[in-house]
């Protein structure tokens, strides 16, 4: 099956946007993955399964492309992180210390914690979506977890 | 509230703000070319038009400048996202003397005129100090020996290409360049 590119960019823009932006730490070059991915789904001709097929592949070329463009050259001009999040508009002064503290974590940690906790993807899904061994995935996690608890203290449950 | 509460509280703030552009066919990716357009101007005004830079698409493009020989990009973001490109001190890797084409990166000193007669590739590779390995590959692109061509390839320690660029060499539209250099290149299973 295949589901009609607007409907999907609709759906879909802003996820696609978190997770490139988890990789890159850099609202532009975020945003050039999120072009960049739905071009590619619309110019291809891929068959799926389903929409959570569609979805998950989205989430990989999109992480894919953000990790790409982090050994490239674009980013070193970008707007700084810190500079960035002052332009976003948190809830609560504590959402805006979780994000922070979030990003500061390591790319390979911060990837399966986003896809757990944001994406609601299982072990086994994240796994697939980053290509990696689930027994990876579930250390990360673990490893992820962790140092959120030492940053956040009380602000972070054990849900392990 | 949970963690994915928590979680979802504060990435929920994250939105693209950009239109997406579909089209769906390569000349019409207004998107891909202004940005090609530009790069490919810029590293040609500032390396004297000798740089060969092309790529169908962004993702292309952002592998095709690498940061060998003192060359950086830098990306000006101001709307219209401008492309700049400026180098210092560009080295070539090989020069003349008395009459045969000497190749001298990483400190070497080797005589490859004959090498490249006949239309085959000279390759060269090293590791930097960072773990990434650089890929020479050089070959004749006249008949004079000084008529060369060349492009360099980085790969980082995890194997993944990073970078790279041709110089010289007339490149396609298809991406296909000079059969010296494709054969090269594909004998490393190089992307680009």
């Amino acid at each position: 099956m295949r589901t009609d590119t607007t409907v999907l960019v609709e759906r879909y823009k802003d996820n696609v946007f978190a997770a490139a932006f988890s990789v890159c730490r850099n609202a532009d070059d975020a945003e050039d993955v999120v072009q960049e991915t739905f071009l590619r789904y619309h110019t291809g001709n891929k068959q799926f399964d389903s929409e959570q097929h569609i979805r998950a592949w989205l989430l990989r070329v999109a992480v894919n492309k953000a990790k790409n463009i982090n050994r490239s050259f674009w980013r070193r001009t970008s707007v700084p992180l810190e500079a960035y999040i002052q332009t976003l508009s948190f809830e609560t002064h504590e959402a805006e210390s979780f994000f922070e503290q979030v990003m500061k974590l390591p790319e390979k940690y911060r990837m399966p914690l986003h896809l757990f906790y944001y994406e609601d993807y299982s072990v086994r899904e994240i796994a697939d979506i980053l290509g990696k061994p689930e027994s990876t995935v579930r250390v990360q996690l673990s490893r992820g977890r962790t140092m959120l608890k030492n940053c956040l203290t009380e602000e972070w449950n054990d849900d392990e | 509230m949970t963690n994915k509460e928590k979680y979802k509280q504060a990435f929920g703030t994250l939105h693209a703000s950009r239109e997406i552009i579909l089209e769906d066919n390569m000349k019409n990716r207004k998107y891909s070319i202004g940005k090609i357009a530009v790069a490919c101007l810029c590293a040609a005004l500032v390396l004297g038009g000798t740089v060969t830079a092309f790529a169908y698409g962004e993702e292309i493009l952002s592998r095709v400048f690498g940061w060998s020989n003192n060359m950086e990009i830098v990306r000006q973001t101001d709307g219209n996202r401008e492309v700049r490109v400026h180098t210092d001190d560009l080295t070539e890797p090989a020069q003349m003397e008395d009459g045969r084409l000497y190749f001298v990166v990483n400190g070497e000193h080797t005589d490859i005129t004959d090498r490249i007669a006949g239309g085959k590739a000279y390759q060269y590779h090293y590791t930097d100090t960072e773990g990434n390995t650089h890929y020479w590959i050089l070959g004749p692109v006249g008949d004079s020996v000084e008529n060369y061509g060349y492009g360099e390839y980085i790969q980082d320690p995890n194997g993944e290409w990073i970078g790279g660029y041709s110089a010289r060499v007339n490149i396609h539209p298809d991406g296909s360049t000079v059969e010296w250099l494709d054969n090269a290149k594909a004998e490393l299973h190089c992307p680009w």
